[in-house]
């Protein structure tokens, strides 16, 4: 005999596909508290969802690692002019 | 050592007073993430080069009437976005913020297909071919610098207002908040540009970390 947790019925589990659609909320912390706990809830049965998750946690690390580029920094020619006209404006005022 | 130039209180009155370590941490902070933006509107990296030197210009210029009804940071943001703006339209180079892109991938880079059906009897819209953990293969660093290469490359890729969020939330590290000030954005629109672009940074890392396809 099965016994269900009335919970169980009257909790609809979320749906992978809507999950998917709503990674970037969650990790904002945009859902409304009882989204959330939905969100919640399924996660810690789902594992495919769980790896989403996880995917998109490593797609916004490895993008912050881009800021590390050489391509970013200043070229040293153009920040001692920009440091020169800084200090220059202010002994002329 | 150094003072907190992350404070407002403390980074504007040093610049007032001409302290040039205060503006060279700004520039070294800021100068590489502004040039980016600005390449969202410009034709050439000379131009956006251009409008960030002007954009630096302005605000040791207007320092002393700075006002700070925002933060430093979104004001120098915002007359970037502008001088790009300009320069950008007179280049006959602009791209509307909102112009359609042409996606037609799902949301969240998902085929459908991978989903059961709505009317499924047991599990409707739960995974049908669930995704692979990238972290289960273990001869692929997810640090390596091909995936790095991958990631950047995905990026450029993508249409210009999805690139502008994720650079400036995700490399830049920005909060919702700022980039939807500095935007002009609402925070929904802000969350679904976001969410696409991080959608296909993952598509395009997928395969080569062992996705299922």
């Amino acid at each position: 005999m099965t016994v269900h947790d009335p919970a169980d019925l009257l909790e609809p589990d979320l749906p992978c596909n809507l999950f998917v659609e709503l990674v970037t909320d969650y990790l904002d912390g945009a859902l409304p508290v009882g989204q959330r706990a939905l969100v919640d809830a399924h996660l810690a049965i789902c594992t495919g969802c769980a790896t989403v998750l996880e995917q998109w946690r490593t797609v916004i690390a490895l993008a912050g690692r881009l800021g590390e580029d050489d391509i970013d920094r200043v070229d040293p020619v153009v920040r001692r002019a920009l440091v020169d006209a800084f200090s220059r404006l202010h002994r002329e005022m | 050592m150094g003072a907190n130039y992350d404070d407002d209180g403390v980074l504007v009155p040093a610049l007032c007073l001409g302290d040039a370590a205060a503006f060279e941490w700004m520039v070294d902070r800021y100068h590489g993430s502004l040039r980016r933006l600005a390449l969202n509107y410009v034709a050439t990296g000379a131009i956006a080069d251009e409008v960030v030197q002007e954009t630096w210009l302005a605000l040791i210029q207007g320092i002393d009437r700075f006002e700070r009804r925002s933060t430093l940071k979104t004001w120098l943001y915002r007359v970037l976005m502008n001088k790009a703006r300009t320069r950008g339209v007179r280049e006959q180079r602009t791209r509307p913020f909102s112009s359609l892109d042409g996606d037609d991938l799902t949301l969240s880079g998902f085929d459908p297909d991978r989903f059961r059906p709505a009317d499924d009897p047991e599990w409707p819209g739960h995974w049908a071919a669930p995704p692979t953990p990238w972290q289960e293969q273990p001869d692929r660093r997810l640090d390596a610098i091909d995936t790095l290469d991958r990631v950047r490359e995905a990026v450029a890729d993508l249409p210009p207002n999805q690139r502008q969020v994720l650079a400036l939330r995700d490399i830049d590290g920005w909060t919702s908040e700022e980039v939807c000030n500095v935007l002009g954005l609402s925070q929904t629109n802000q969350r679904v540009l976001l969410h696409r672009a991080r959608a296909k940074v993952r598509l395009a890392l997928d395969p080569a970390l062992g996705g299922a396809p």
